[in-house]
């Protein structure tokens, strides 16, 4: 079987597994920072998640090895709560610094918040930020949001090949 | 309407003053008069004036020690200031200059002079307020498409620091954001807070954001998050009462025909007191000592009962709202270039100084930067190989459709 990889980047567990869920429909827990899930495309192609919480001062990851096989990275936040987004931004910005993996970032809003989302910002595969890193916002729990900002980063890689 | 241009005078000898504010007050300038420096301060902080002209030598300072003082005063400086002095001595008016003094009169002097180097002098600020809309470090655009809500949440999320130019008609008002919280907002010469709900309701006009560090004591101490919450609630309101009126920018004047003072509540009579020289309904909401929205009710309920109508606009309101001098460069492009712009801001590089706090941390941060720069390159010239062909990826976003 064909499989292609992403990683899903958060500062919390919950984000990243909401974001898993809603697409691939359920969900595996390796352990306290990692979980797994996956969406078979057809029975000779599937999708796989990575989940990873990550703290502040998280660098133990290798992503010199991990990047080349990997089809796009989704950096998770929360749009009110901007401690969620320093925690992600070092990672990013060093992320994106040492490949051209396409990055998703997206800010996650919540249906019942007071700072609603700004409607105008919601483009279908993200604006671009870098060619190779796009920022959108999602309701993670919206599978309808979720998968168009993977689908966002399919296209990057689309635009890509000859 | 326009709102006049507050001048303020600090001379001991007020002899040589009275002409001048005659003068001045035909010109349609509001002039503010103090004897001694003292009470200047305190009126700076007041009235806002948009130039100051005092006696070198004033009575209980001297007139050097005493511009130093004012300007050390956030709200004295961008304020102009000229200094008048009998002294006609070149060293003196040199070492004036020198500390940053705009302008320098000789007294006595030609009322005339001094009225037309005022005006020169408030062209030139107003000149230089409306070239930062189009400086090209900072970014701008139009309140109908991001209004003040949506500018400062992006400062916010991105815990940067800086200061948001607004401009509606004739007013503009200033916002002072210090990583990522609301540190204090101007605008004529309201209190922060009260500037700062009067601009969330601000749904046109002109914007610009300049990312700077922001050295200003703040003046605004309740939670941006919940100032945010609260101009959110507003604007919703403000919107539905605004739905059925003229545009804000229209005049009115109250209709003598049916207006009877004994018709009106308590609140109506503070209101239409704003009304006599017919101003734009904007310009009432500004100067009413309500709060917009009640303000606003009020406006609508005269409107309805005919006690005030809608009036042609004043000569110089002749103008389009957004004056064709404030097209920004911003408005040629697309609005999703545009946020490409702010958000790269926001996200492009980490806020250096939440990660550095301090100056050796800057340096390890530079040499670091370049380690990571060098790696980039040796990475970044090769590109990520793709690991699926295009007809899978093809499947994979059909899928996910």
């Amino acid at each position: 079987m064909r499989v292609g990889e992403f990683t899903v980047i958060s500062p919390r567990n919950a984000m990243k597994d909401i974001f898993m869920e809603s697409i691939c429909g359920h969900i595996t827990h390796i352990d306290d920072r990692i979980s797994f899930s996956s969406l078979d495309i057809n029975k000779n192609l599937a999708i796989h998640f990575y989940g990873i919480k990550i703290d502040f001062k998280d660098n133990n990851i290798s992503w010199d090895l991990l990047t080349p096989k990997i089809l796009g990275h989704i950096f998770l936040f929360n749009w009110e709560d901007e401690g969620t987004l320093k925690t992600i931004e070092k990672m990013l910005d060093h992320l994106a610094g040492i490949s051209t993996t396409p990055i998703m970032v997206i800010a996650n809003v919540n249906g019942n918040n007071d700072l609603p989302m700004p409607e105008k910002f919601v483009e279908p595969n993200g604006f671009a930020l870098e060619p190779t890193v796009r920022f959108t916002y999602c309701q993670l729990s919206d599978s309808k949001c979720t998968k168009r900002a993977v689908s966002g980063i399919v296209n990057i890689l689309l635009e890509r090949l000859p | 309407m326009h709102s006049k241009k507050k001048i303020l005078i600090v001379d001991e000898n007020s002899s040589y003053i009275s002409n001048l504010r005659s003068g001045l007050n035909e010109e349609g300038y509001e002039v503010v008069y103090w004897d001694n420096s003292l009470k200047a301060f305190e009126t700076v902080k007041e009235l806002h004036p948009d130039i100051i002209l005092s006696d070198i030598e004033s009575p209980d300072i001297q007139g050097l020690k005493f511009y130093e003082q004012l300007k050390a005063i956030p709200e004295a400086q961008n304020i102009p200031f000229v200094f008048l002095s009998g002294q006609r001595r070149v060293e003196e008016r040199i070492k004036s200059i020198e500390t940053g003094v705009d302008d320098f009169i000789i007294k006595p002097f030609y009322v005339e002079e001094v009225i037309a180097r005022i005006t020169n002098l408030l062209n030139e600020v107003k000149s230089y307020e409306e070239s930062r809309f189009e400086d090209e470090r900072a970014f701008a655009g139009d309140l109908t498409e991001m209004n003040l809500i949506d500018l400062v949440e992006i400062l916010q999320v991105g815990g940067k620091s800086g200061i948001i130019k607004l401009k509606f008609g004739s007013y503009i008002g200033t916002v002072y954001v210090h990583e990522g919280r609301i540190a204090d907002a101007t605008l004529e010469n309201l209190l922060p807070e009260e500037a700062l709900m009067k601009m969330f309701l601000w749904l046109e006009g002109k914007f610009s954001v300049e990312i700077t560090d922001i050295e200003r004591p703040p003046a605004i101490e309740n939670d941006t998050k919940s100032l945010l919450s609260d101009g959110m609630r507003h604007l919703r309101r403000w919107k539905e009462l605004i739905a059925g009126l003229p545009s804000l920018e229209t005049n009115v004047m109250v209709n003598q025909a049916i207006f009877s003072l004994e018709n009106l509540s308590n609140d109506e009579k503070e209101v239409t007191k704003y009304i006599s020289k017919q101003p734009t309904i904007y310009d009432v909401v500004i100067k009413s000592p309500f709060d917009p929205i009640h303000t606003i009710k009020i406006i609508k309920k005269l409107l309805d009962r005919n006690d005030i109508k809608e009036c042609p606009p004043q000569e110089d309101k002749s103008t389009p709202v957004i004056s064709s001098q404030m097209t920004m460069a911003l408005d040629t492009k697309s609005k999703k270039e545009k946020y490409n712009k702010i958000l790269s801001n926001l996200l492009n590089k980490p806020t250096t100084q939440n990660f550095y706090p301090d100056r050796r941390n800057n340096e390890r941060r530079r040499i670091n930067d370049r380690r990571t720069d060098d790696r980039r390159r040796d990475h970044r010239t090769q590109s990520t190989r793709v690991s699926l062909d295009k007809s899978e990826l093809m499947l994979i976003r059909e899928k996910l459709s």
